[in-house]
């Protein structure tokens, strides 16, 4: 890679990647594992620099990259079954802290938690990432039809969980 | 507050990060020169080996040493494992040498993501620090034919874990691999401890498939006469073929037609049976 190329490339990484890591927390729920995700990326990204001259969007590019390795990642075995040693404890401040803005952040947190993890990717390039249709479907590797009906379920899913949650919490009190 | 926002909420704070870009660029900057010279060293060494072959032919004047058969006799046997450039030039080589004789007529180019066609690459998961060894080899393309664009990609791995690899420590909170533990506390500073060179996650069997194509999956499964167990998916516009191979190599084919990216090709590039040969290949053995 010539000089300039890198020039580009640094400037692109290090205005992006606080971006690209909060998607791919997003994506995988754990900023270590965001972390390795968007570090992989973007050494991809320096192999591939000299082939992207023809990305009409890199940014849009990088985050379908970060979709598409996750999903990757997920079609293992070994990440379908969760195996811990520990359970983590929730942190006790939060409940302390019961503003709106952070019952509402714990809402969709736990929400996207029990999202499927394909729904999941795709509603965030969408709503996050604000891709088209056609976009998305590219850089998954999938119809548009796909993921059409896709987020149509994920937004449906949300919402029946989200409407249980209020009816549950609603019993309880 | 509208979806975007709601989605910035719930990331909240972003905390400090262990990636360095200088130091990704410098790494991958010397992967590409390792890469450069490894090619130029083989020249180098086949330009040599040319050499040594035409000696005899350009100077059979010369008798050779006495010894020299006796001291051919005392080398070691070669016992050097095989590097990661070579099995991947290897692979390479069947990928292809199959993809030609399953398509002829057919071109097979670069696909979205960039990579060489049908050029084998190490690929490693996402929670595997890439300074540990390959887990996996991986090779892509796009295929086009008389019937428009569809691609294939091939991934080759273990069907198990590899007995002698080196432990690594997981980062915090990261899901140790399933049926051989590894969720262990261990003293200090690492939590999760899996073992390298874990498998390649293959479906073993339908009773594993969950939707991974289109959504109008199906799947069936059979063992071939050589031992090789074989679970099939079918999708609406790709299929998958899943092989836990009897010399314990798992190779995984996708196919599919990229109708997607507004794509014509009615069908996937490669026909499951077509797929089956490939993945069965006993040039893809590990």
């Amino acid at each position: 890679m010539r000089k300039s190329e890198e020039a580009a490339y640094r400037e692109l990484v290090t205005t992006r990647l606080d971006a690209w890591r909060r998607t791919a927390y997003l994506i995988c729920r754990d900023w270590h594992r965001a972390d390795d995700l968007v570090g992989q990326t973007i050494e991809k990204l320096y192999l591939r620099w000299r082939k992207l001259s023809e990305v009409r969007d890199i940014d849009a590019y990088v985050r379908g990259m970060l979709g598409r390795a996750w999903l990757d990642e997920l079609r293992r075995p070994h990440r379908r079954e969760l195996t811990v040693s520990q359970v983590r404890d929730i942190d006790a401040t939060v409940e302390e802290d019961a503003s709106d803005e952070v019952a509402a952040r714990l809402g969709l947190s736990e929400l996207l938690d029990r999202l499927a993890p394909r729904k999941r990717v795709i509603l965030i390039l969408r709503f996050y990432c604000d891709l088209s249709v056609e976009e998305t479907a590219d850089l998954l590797g999938i119809t548009e039809g796909t993921v059409k009906s896709q987020t149509a379920k994920g937004l449906q899913t949300l919402r029946e969980l989200a409407t249980a949650d209020f009816h549950e919490v609603g019993a309880e009190k | 507050m509208d979806l975007k926002e709601q989605f910035d909420a719930t990331i909240g704070h972003t905390p400090a990060t262990s990636i360095d870009v200088d130091a990704t660029m410098t790494r991958m900057r010397r992967r590409m020169w390792t890469v450069r010279g490894t090619a130029a060293a083989m020249t180098v060494g086949l330009a040599a080996a040319g050499a040594m072959l035409a000696w005899p032919m350009l100077a059979n004047t010369q008798q050779p040493s006495p010894n020299s058969g006796q001291q051919r006799a005392e080398l070691p046997a070669a016992a050097t494992p095989e590097t990661e450039q070579a099995i991947a030039a290897r692979l390479t080589g069947a990928v292809q040498a199959k993809l030609g004789a399953l398509l002829p007529g057919a071109t097979l180019v670069p696909n979205w993501a960039g990579h060489d066609a049908a050029v084998v690459y190490p690929e490693r998961p996402v929670a595997v620090p890439t300074t540990l060894p390959w887990n996996q080899m991986r090779a892509q393309a796009d295929v086009q034919d008389q019937l428009g664009t569809g691609f294939v990609d091939v991934l080759i791995g273990r069907t198990t874990a590899d007995p002698n690899a080196t432990d690594y420590c997981l980062p915090e909170g990261a899901i140790a691999r399933q049926g051989t533990t590894q969720a262990t506390t261990w003293a200090g500073e690492c939590s999760v401890r899996a073992p390298m060179g874990y498998p390649l996650g293959i479906f073993a069997s339908c009773a594993e498939y969950d939707e991974v194509l289109d959504g109008e999956d199906t799947c069936t499964e059979q063992t071939t006469a050589a031992g090789d167990h074989v679970v099939m998916l079918r999708g609406t516009h790709q299929f998958r073929v899943d092989v836990a191979r009897a010399d314990g190599t798992a190779v995984i084919v996708m196919s599919g037609s990229r109708a997607h990216a507004g794509g014509t090709r009615p069908t996937p590039s490669l026909t499951i049976e077509q797929m089956v040969a490939l993945a069965t290949d006993p040039g893809l053995a590990l």
